[in-house]
């Protein structure tokens, strides 16, 4: 992209959150030679007192902009960084949007070798944000419990990014041969696996109760038991004289103990 | 007896073995089958000790005829004794691993009527898991010290990963503490394994589907502080197995007191920082390319509990720093107090195309707390205390001299009419630039 003209305007910019969505941004912010003071979605509009300063333009997604700046990220910056970006916008970071469009336009001026510019403030305030998106999906591939109702196995997860679309390809090879629903209970949606392919679509608590039919039974009693044993294998292989809560907490913090069947209350 | 009470009792047996990785192994999900081996290993969950769970780890049994003094489950002592069939335990892993509580299995047991009815018991658990469940995750199997070579061989082919636990670094204290094991008996099915990998290995590059050998890896485990072996002797031994018997990981134990046998070194705490520094200059040997005779040798051969060994590695070598960030070679980089391989291989890709200086070096996400004091950027040197060995020095000691304390606290117990300055008096220990020396060992014949 060209240097900054004495020509630019400074503009806040709306957008629906979707992935395209931000494409479209950095489609239109390039070719009206503007630049974002902020992006955010148009119903949670992050610094509104910028915003209200600012112009503010709402961008509707134009998918063929979008797919322009799709492929022009591909093909000039590479496909290890269009990765980067989409994880980076499944991350619940405040300001995320910026420093994506940071990160691309700074891709754009230095091409391919963009990930060894490391010291820059463009390259390493993205790879924070992808780093904490990808550690939690590893943390979720073991952190993700199963309870078994009715033939199909059901789990709930609150996490921190909306990580469901990148955790469903491992569970969906892990589990090949077994129905699986996880619901991401923060943001109501779910990854279903039915043994041929998974899909992601919106869930809620009331979904469940349908499903489970007239079975009032919310665990089969076989499923107990295996609960039971695991709950008691957990309290009883830690040794005593090596107790450390705080290695614990640091390895498995607090807030995803909720959901996790050795741990929560 | 239910299965509950079994698994209390069996899993209390297995928890004293420190391995849980479930790394190594890329195994792949079977059309039909259930599970897959991932290769960075995954923790399920962490007990409250702070220990990764990853594989469901428990003996078959813990029935044994053998009696090594420091084992929880040896003949003599006076434990709850149960059993496991094979099909309760591949059961119990096929049903944990649905629900993904775990990651596989980890299956180990005592010695039960003689080495190869216990190995023959393994095996059974593992075809039903692989058989009959089409079972793709992880196993690590014990190899059972004695059994015939053509039954481990048989294990092997079934299982990610094998391990057969020296647990005592030293054949004096084999022979002292475990007089049914020997030296030979330990090693022997070691080098098979070792082979058999090779070969499989070998084949399975020249024919697809050549079936598969430990592609994990084979593993031990070194009991710590059970006996007088120096830290220098445990990291040599360490060192030999990972180049001569191609192990993949030595576990290190922090021996905690499970029977107050009189062959057994008295303690009462275990050496649990002690165990730390080995397993720090353990990554050492494997990861930065370092040699364990230059970490110890056999006037200093126990680990300075107060530095990280690469930390004290430096300060011995102080003519070798400051190093030039933006000109070191990648073996000198890794050698840098506090910087890791991950922030190496960063400072190695940025600098290609930039030239960092120490603020670039905070964006790389790199730690300066230890490093600022061995490191230049652009010839600039920017520690917090001028490039002195003594002023260096001061700056990084803990502030309480962690080897006093250490061998304090169990002289302590073990003697207390011995008088100790330090707990007299609790002061500030200013750490002089020499260290201090190896407390003496205490005995009554000192007195």
């Amino acid at each position: 992209m060209e240097a900054v003209t004495q020509m630019d305007k400074y503009i806040s910019y709306l957008y629906d959150g979707s992935f395209y969505g931000l494409l479209t941004v950095i489609y239109e912010s390039y070719y009206s030679h503007s630049v974002p003071t902020d992006i955010s979605i148009d119903t949670k509009v992050v610094n509104p007192q910028q915003s209200f300063l600012n112009d503010c333009k709402l961008i509707t997604t134009d998918y063929e902009k979008a797919e322009r700046v799709y492929n022009a990220i591909q093909t000039k910056i590479g496909q290890e960084s269009l990765e980067q970006v989409y994880h980076a916008l499944l991350s619940d970071v405040k300001g995320k949007e910026l420093v994506i469009y940071n990160y691309v336009k700074l891709g754009f001026k230095i091409g391919k070798t963009i990930d060894s510019h490391l010291y820059t403030e463009e390259v390493s305030s993205l790879r924070k944000i992808v780093n904490k998106v990808n550690k939690e999906v590893h943390l979720m591939t073991g952190f993700i419990r199963f309870t078994y109702i009715n033939n199909f196995y059901y789990s709930i997860y609150e996490p921190d990014h909306n990580i469901s679309e990148l955790i469903a390809p491992f569970f969906a090879d892990r589990f090949a041969d077994q129905y699986f629903i996880i619901h991401d209970i923060k943001r109501n949606v779910a990854v279903i696996y039915d043994t041929k392919e998974w899909v992601i679509t919106s869930f809620y608590k009331s979904d469940l109760e349908n499903l489970k039919g007239y079975n009032k039974n919310l665990v089969s009693g076989n499923d107990i038991c295996y609960e039971k044993l695991w709950k008691e294998y957990f309290v009883n292989v830690a040794i005593k004289e090596r107790k450390n809560d705080r290695q614990q907490t640091l390895l498995m913090p607090k807030r995803y103990r909720k959901n996790m069947l050795e741990t929560k209350e | 007896m239910d299965i509950s009470e079994k698994l209390r009792i069996l899993s209390d047996s297995a928890k004293y073995d420190v391995s849980c990785s479930s790394s190594g192994s890329s195994r792949a999900n079977t059309p039909g089958g259930v599970g897959n081996a991932a290769t960075a290993g995954i923790c399920h969950s962490f007990t409250a000790d702070g220990r990764c769970i990853s594989l469901l780890k428990i003996l078959l049994t813990n029935y044994c005829i053998f009696d090594c003094a420091y084992c929880v489950n040896r003949l003599s002592n006076d434990v709850e004794r149960a059993a496991f069939t094979p099909d309760e335990v591949a059961d119990l892993t096929i049903n944990f691993y649905r629900r993904n509580y775990i990651e596989g299995l980890f299956l180990s047991s005592a010695i039960i009527s003689n080495p190869n009815h216990t190995m023959e018991l393994l095996i059974q658990t593992a075809k039903k898991l692989r058989n009959t469940y089409n079972f793709n995750g992880y196993i690590h199997m014990k190899a059972i010290p004695g059994a015939d070579e053509a039954l481990i061989k048989e294990a092997g082919e079934l299982v990610d990963r094998m391990s057969i636990n020296i647990e005592l670094p030293s054949n004096d204290s084999l022979k002292l503490l475990a007089p049914q094991k020997t030296k030979v008996n330990i090693l022997t099915p070691m080098s098979f394994i070792k082979s058999n990998i090779i070969a499989s290995r070998e084949e399975q590059s020249l024919f697809k589907g050549a079936p598969s050998f430990v592609p994990g890896g084979q593993s031990t485990q070194l009991i710590i502080g059970a006996t007088p072996d120096s830290d220098f002797k445990i990291i040599k031994l360490s060192e030999n197995l990972y180049n001569h018997m191609n192990l993949k990981r030595v576990y290190y134990s922090a021996y905690i007191p499970v029977s107050t046998n009189p062959k057994l070194v008295n303690i009462k705490n275990s050496p649990l920082l002690r165990e730390h520094r080995l397993y720090q200059a353990d990554w050492l040997l494997r990861f930065y390319d370092f040699k364990a005779d230059e970490l110890l040798n056999s006037t200093n051969s126990s680990l300075n509990l107060n530095f990280d060994p690469k930390t004290d590695w430096a300060l011995r070598n102080m003519d070798k720093f400051p190093l030039e960030i933006n000109s070191a070679r990648y073996k000198d980089l890794l050698r840098i107090p506090g910087i890791g391989v991950t922030c190496v291989k960063r400072i190695y890709r940025a600098r290609k195309v930039h030239s960092l200086n120490f603020e670039d070096l905070k964006k790389l996400g790199v730690m300066l707390k230890r490093a600022q004091y061995f490191i230049t950027c652009k010839g600039k040197y920017s520690g917090d205390v001028p490039f002195k060995e003594n002023l260096i020095y001061s700056r990084l000691s803990p502030r309480f001299d962690l080897n006093l304390i250490e061998s304090n606290k169990n002289t302590f117990e073990q003697l207390s009419i011995f008088p100790s300055p330090f707990l007299e008096k609790p002061k500030i220990i200013i750490p002089n630039l020499i260290p201090p020396p190896p407390p003496k060992p205490v005995s009554l014949l000192d007195f």
